[in-house]
């Protein structure tokens, strides 16, 4: 039997250290629980989409994209202008303090209903991270809210603002939230109530329904589901602790780690989630019927949600007048080479044809940008640039310390046939590997008979 | 909800009922404040009183 209903609030890998459920993991197990439809709400992000659309579909059920984003408290120019602020006048006792605040953010969870919807939440996410990038890709209600077609919404967990606003006691300004979310969605706003036991849930959850029965607003079920299965609670805390477990700390001797105060954030079966909110939840405000309507908006919203495709065709850069760059470099490389003793001068002949031969195959193959490209990465590997400036952009002071001191990032000599190509040797693509000195075949790497996959 | 409401509810809400946060001493809450006002185009003189906004939030 197929139950319309699904976790609305779900967390895969792509959650990056939140999450433990691989998307096969997730799409399996709602297929286990008999529900039409499986739905992916990752922390800012929806990079896990077009892996997640085809496992969902493969396995016969509806794809729901969606993500759960990082509403800003602080005013983005504030986070921007964070560099005018003197650190040193404070206190260390208080600075832990003035970074948090800095950094507070709410929870949304956005869910996709098209195509359209979808575009939308990669603008929403791409804008997060490349202007409200502050230890989490931090949007605006603006931005949120000037993408909202195609995009339903709720409310999220305790992080979010309308249950944080309620658990500070600030009624009316928890409906004042609210409202700027239903009129910003216009009517596609749920509230969450969640079946976990967090330690203040159930009152959390009694506030909530108050507020939604004062609004006419929609409340659904939701799980915040963070692994699979109950028996991984202990590895989700390993997950949580991973720097600490790294340095070799065992998990019971971490007594500052970080860890949820839920213990049960797996993906539940519904019988599972009537069983939870009879033992933990059932009260004259969060009553049965309260559950079953909050059941069937879920359905509802599923209802409202398209399916879609999702086209994955790379778009690579290509260079003008590529093979006359092509060529120029290898035959200035091959000049450099031979000059330097690295080719034989006496074989310098045997190079050029082997070079002529590469060049035609690669042009006819149309692989020339390909070949630039690679060796525009490599060369960017190799060479020491400038910690704080990259292509005319500032490098953000919480990333330097990742570039090796050496200036450059290591890299590989090159695999598999791509040693057999002498341009690729030519262009510092390969390092080391002579093919002709080692008598390699290029066309293992590329041959005009068959079509490429030509990898480095 | 007027301008004052909501600087209130930019301020008291977002920020200063974390428990950590509302652990600092007024004056740097203060200073904050004042901070995230400025970067909200708030005009702290003409607009709004911060000590009386203060009071109302509690905090002072």
């Amino acid at each position: 039997m197929t139950i319309n209903w699904t976790h609305l609030h779900t967390h895969s890998v792509y959650s990056v250290r939140d999450g433990l459920s691989s998307i096969n993991d997730i799409v399996n197990k709602a297929k286990e629980h008999g529900f039409s439809s499986v739905a992916l709400t990752d922390h800012g992000t929806v990079a896990g989409s077009f892996q997640f659309i085809n496992s969902a579909k493969s396995a016969g059920i509806k794809p729901i994209i969606g993500s759960e984003l990082y509403i800003e408290a602080v005013p983005r120019k504030l986070i921007k202008n964070r560099s005018e602020i003197d650190h040193s006048r404070y206190k260390n006792e208080y600075k832990k303090s003035i970074n948090r605040m800095l950094r507070s953010n709410y929870h949304l969870v956005a869910l996709a209903q098209n195509y359209q919807g979808y575009k939308n939440l990669l603008k929403i996410t791409n804008n997060s991270i490349e202007e409200g990038y502050f230890y989490r890709p931090l949007t605006t209600k603006k931005v949120l809210f000037e993408n909202s077609q195609g995009i339903c919404a709720s409310s999220a967990c305790f992080g979010g603002e309308i249950a944080r606003m309620l658990y500070a006691g600030n009624t009316a300004q928890a409906e004042y939230a609210l409202s700027e979310y239903k009129e910003a969605f216009r009517g596609r706003f749920a509230i969450e109530l969640m079946i976990i036991n967090f330690p203040r849930q159930k009152q959390i959850n009694e506030e909530l329904i108050r507020l939604a029965h004062k609004t006419n607003t929609p409340t659904i079920i939701t799980c915040d589901s963070h692994y699979t299965n109950q028996s991984e609670y202990d590895l989700h805390r390993i997950l949580l602790n991973i720097d600490n477990v790294r340095q070799g700390i065992k998990l019971e001797d971490i007594s500052n780690g970080w860890e949820f105060d839920a213990t049960d954030l797996f993906y539940k079966s519904l019988k599972q989630i009537m069983e939870d909110w009879e033992k933990q939840h059932k009260s004259d405000i969060f009553t049965k019927e309260v559950l079953l309507n909050s059941i069937r908006n879920t359905s509802n919203i599923i209802d409202s949600v398209e399916e879609y495709t999702l086209q994955h065709v790379p778009r690579l850069p290509t260079y003008d007048n590529g093979y006359e760059v092509l060529k120029k470099r290898c035959v200035t490389g091959l000049y450099n080479m031979i000059q330097n003793g690295i080719i034989e001068k006496t074989r310098g002949f045997e190079y050029q044809k082997r070079l002529i031969y590469e060049l035609k195959t690669i042009k006819q193959l149309n692989a020339v940008s390909y070949m630039l490209l690679f060796a525009d990465v490599t060369n960017f590997c190799d060479n020491p640039f400038d910690k704080t400036i990259w292509s005319g952009h500032e490098i953000p002071e919480e990333i330097r310390d990742l570039i090796p001191s050496s200036g450059t990032i290591p890299r590989g000599t090159g695999r598999g046939s791509a040693g057999g190509s002498l341009v690729a040797y030519l262009l510092g693509i390969t390092k080391g590997v002579d093919p002709l000195k080692f008598d390699l075949l290029f066309e293992r790497f590329l041959d005009i008979n068959r079509v490429p996959k030509m990898k480095f | 909800m007027d301008k004052k409401h909501l600087i209130m509810y930019t301020l008291g809400n977002n920020i200063l009922h974390d428990p950590t946060i509302s652990l600092l001493p007024p004056d740097i809450l203060k200073e904050f404040a004042i901070r995230i006002l400025r970067s909200l185009d708030v005009n702290i003189d003409g607009d709004i009183d911060i000590d009386k906004l203060f009071e109302e939030l509690e905090l002072s």
